[in-house]
């Protein structure tokens, strides 16, 4: 097996606060959310605020891309050009793609079953959850490995893992890794009747909290083996040391109410990055705001830092974007190493009465200022799915 | 990962679940007695009653997940593992599937639509990610170590299959559990009807000159994968070893440059040139556009080779299983290499100038393999091949 180090050298965001990886550092230090009415579609919910994006409408006749493509395909586009690579030039045409969703083509499928507009069949093409990854293999002409990760709210975090090994086991030198979901109809019905929303706000940590509330967006980051980034002279966000994944093997929906399976992701992602866990500077974590997660997810923090808790500030971006589903892996590991390298952590934002089961040392209020050198991304989904992301500054 | 010792890596369990059969012996004896095509949904439903009882606490499971919970304890019977029973952090799980969950997600669409964004089902909703499949299997198995699910389309399978192999080879587990499952379900069945995928006469030719498309089918098949060392260490049975898999794109051009690339990563990494290869278990389905870019592709990695190395098409027997169909060759191949016995391709006729395939027809045969190659290539833009070796008696 190969001993590549894999960096990442380009960044592009799609979110509710910001459209790009600049706006996007700074909204998160100003403390700026993108939560607002959504006008998307008529939720059919007395609440119905969420992260929606403001995309422009497709040009007249051009052939039909599901929304989440569009999504991705922005913030491909982002990072390709952040990371100061040519389409269509050589290394491009090397990398490979590696895109997870949790909701996939949903607007697409929507329609596709829709007796009421005739234009499904057309659609077959679109539903796919692997469309994603294809659109944006074929708009790069990317010939590398092209893989599709459907683990709902882990995906884009797993999906960066798969293409950090694929980097590392010198299958490709390039990968463009993150993923996209975009709001639909059936998940804010869905989340709804399983009361996993909140009527109010999304409160990570605080005990008054009462649920999520849903984004979209989109985030895409070149990954790089790091010579490779170094003879061309690439900017180098931070490097990416280890991850993990692991099963809670308790419930569909359900975290475990220890936080099992986030402990095992978690000493996985560790000992994956040689790290030991007192060096770790900052945990961004899942901070959904629902019931169960926030202190099932703290317990697992607890158990795997220790005494090091008192020494490791905590965050959840979602007060900001939403719960973004698949893409809030990539999202949130991509909004904290931009604030890595502006050396201050993101704020969670309406976190003000902490839980006693939530006692860390949650960031509220204000970004703080401090030097941040390595970090770990958490991230937990249904089906009991936990992965752990550890990356260092440059 | 970096700077661990490479592991080997085994098959010791199959668990095949499809219309014509519903363990490692069946879907050998199937291809053997060479008597198959797709089977009717109702047919699974069947074995699936007659497979021991899915735990109480997942009724809620909708057929895709009660495939996979099938599958995966048929695989791990026959490998005879029992995870423990309180959590095993040392087996991981990664799932296959073409489409997924899309027909929980038809159906909770339907819901909502009749009665209202308040009124949808959310026994139905929890169902909707393609990843649910794998969480229940893992929670009735306390299957607690790394986990992954790719929706790939038709190379979904060997994806699975390439994770699980990565994540024993450098060290991070012992033990995989590799599943690929698709239900059939009216809306994908017509989008591909639409898309005159499917053959009229719903016989597969694969590799045919007179074959007219494919022919849908359902199913699931599991795979245990083990460190040759833990394998041995307890006693097991091992079918075959996975030597590599390659993995490849086509951005958007041509999928059999994808495929050659794939097989070439595949040979580079086992160390092994083209002529070494003695069987093929091809991915051709009876659909006149892949299989004849598996061919180009096979042909432009084996060169001359690709035309003499015996290949056989399991789907002419079990149809097109979509995200299975990887796992069922990969299986079957494995099963090839541990007896000997090398099974025929169904329906197979005619050859055609365009898939110059040495093609094994009729009746199973003995060849004694050493090595296999397993391709799989589809829609999705991705290919992959997997190369697995006979072990040592």
């Amino acid at each position: 097996m190969s001993t590549a180090r894999v960096v990442v050298t380009g960044i592009g965001v799609v979110t509710a606060n910001a459209g790009s990886a600049s706006a996007y550092a700074e909204a998160l230090r100003a403390g700026h959310s993108g939560i607002r009415d959504l006008t998307l579609f008529e939720p059919g919910f007395p609440f119905r605020k969420a992260g929606q994006v403001d995309l422009p409408e497709p040009a007249a006749g051009a052939p039909h891309v599901d929304r989440v493509s569009r999504l991705a395909l922005m913030a491909a586009e982002q990072a390709v050009a952040d990371a100061g690579l040519e389409p269509g030039g050589p290394i491009l045409a090397r990398a490979g793609v590696c895109a997870g969703t949790s909701r996939g083509p949903a607007a697409s499928l929507e329609r596709l079953l829709d007796p009421a507009l005739a234009s499904g069949r057309g659609l077959m093409r679109e539903v796919p959850f692997y469309s994603i990854a294809r659109n944006v293999a074929r708009r790069f002409g990317m010939s590398g490995p092209s893989s599709t990760v459907t683990m709902a709210c882990v995906s884009s975090s797993l999906a960066l893992g798969h293409a950090m090994d694929a980097i590392r086991r010198g299958r490709v030198t390039v990968m463009l890794a993150g993923g996209a979901d975009g709001l639909t109809s059936l998940s804010f019905s869905g989340f709804s009747v399983l009361r996993a929303m909140t009527r109010d706000t999304c409160r990570p940590f605080d005990r008054r909290r009462d649920g999520m509330v849903l984004g979209e967006g989109a985030g895409l980051m070149v990954l790089e083996e790091l010579e490779h980034a170094r003879a061309r002279g690439a900017h180098v966000y931070a490097e990416l040391l280890g991850w993990g994944s692991a099963g809670d093997a308790h419930h569909a929906t359900s975290p475990h109410p220890e936080g099992r399976g986030l402990a095992a992701a978690l000493n996985a992602a560790l000992r994956d990055a040689r790290t030991a866990p007192e060096q770790i500077d900052h945990a961004n974590l899942h901070g959904t705001g629902t019931p169960a997660n926030d202190p099932a997810e703290c317990h697992a923090i607890r158990q795997v830092f220790g005494d090091h808790c008192a020494r490791l500030p905590v965050n959840s971006l979602k007060p900001m974007i939403g719960h973004t589903l698949g893409a809030a892996g990539v999202l949130e590991l991509a909004g904290s190493l931009l604030a890595m390298q502006g050396g201050f952590i993101p704020p969670t934002l309406n976190s003000q009465e902490r839980d006693p089961r939530c006692d860390l040392d949650v960031v509220t209020g204000a970004a703080r200022e401090v030097p941040v050198r390595t970090l770990v991304s958490t991230k937990s989904a249904f089906g009991g799915a936990n992965v752990a992301i550890v990356a260092r500054r440059p | 990962m970096s700077g661990m010792a490479e592991r080997q890596v085994v098959i010791t369990g199959i668990g095949p679940l499809s219309p014509h059969a519903a363990s490692r012996t069946e879907l050998w004896r199937l291809f053997h007695e060479h008597a198959g095509g797709p089977g009717s949904a109702s047919a699974t439903a069947r074995h699936l009653e007659q497979l021991p009882a899915t735990a109480g606490r997942f009724r809620q499971m909708d057929s895709l997940g009660r495939f996979v919970l099938a599958a995966v304890a048929l695989a791990l019977e026959d490998a005879r593992l029992e995870p423990d029973a309180r959590g095993d952090e040392s087996i991981g799980i990664a799932f296959g599937t073409g489409y997924g969950c899309l027909a929980a997600n038809a159906e909770y669409l339907d819901g909502i639509r009749e009665r209202g964004a308040r009124f949808g089902n959310p026994v139905v909703f929890q169902n909707t990610v393609p990843n649910a499949a794998a969480g229940y299997a893992s929670a009735a198995r306390g299957v607690r170590g790394p986990t992954a699910t790719f929706s790939s389309g038709w190379t979904a399978g060997l994806e699975a299959l390439d994770f699980a192999f990565l994540q024993i080879a450098s060290g991070r587990v012992p033990t995989m559990i590799v599943v690929s499952a698709d239900q059939l379900f009216p809306q994908l069945v017509d989008g591909f009807e639409a898309h005159r995928q499917l053959s009229p006469t719903g016989i597969p030719r694969p590799l045919d000159r007179r074959r007219d498309g494919t022919a849908l089918s359902e199913g699931a098949c599991a795979l245990i994968l083990e460190s040759a060392v833990t394998a041995r260490d307890r006693g097991a049975r091992a079918y075959a070893q996975v030597l590599s898999v390659g993995h490849a794109g086509d951005g958007g051009g041509d999928p059999a440059q994808a495929l050659a690339a794939a097989v070439e990563e595949a040979l580079g990494s086992a160390g092994i040139g083209a002529s070494d290869l003695e069987a093929v278990f091809s991915c051709a389905s009876g659909s006149r556009e892949t299989d004849r870019w598996e061919s180009l592709g096979l042909a432009a990695a084996l060169g001359a080779h690709a035309t003499q190395v015996p290949a056989t098409c399991p789907k002419s027997l079990l149809g097109e299983t979509l995200g299975s169909g990887g796992t069922f060759a990969a299986g079957l191949a494995a099963l090839s290499l541990d007896s000997g016995w090398f099974p025929p391709t169904a329906h197979y006729g005619e050859a055609d100038p365009d898939c110059r395939q040495n093609v094994q027809a009729t009746r199973a045969r003995r060849l004694d393999p050493q090595l296999a190659l397993v391709p799989a290539l589809g829609e999705s833009g991705s290919a992959l091949a997997a190369v697995l070796r006979r072990c040592a008696s």
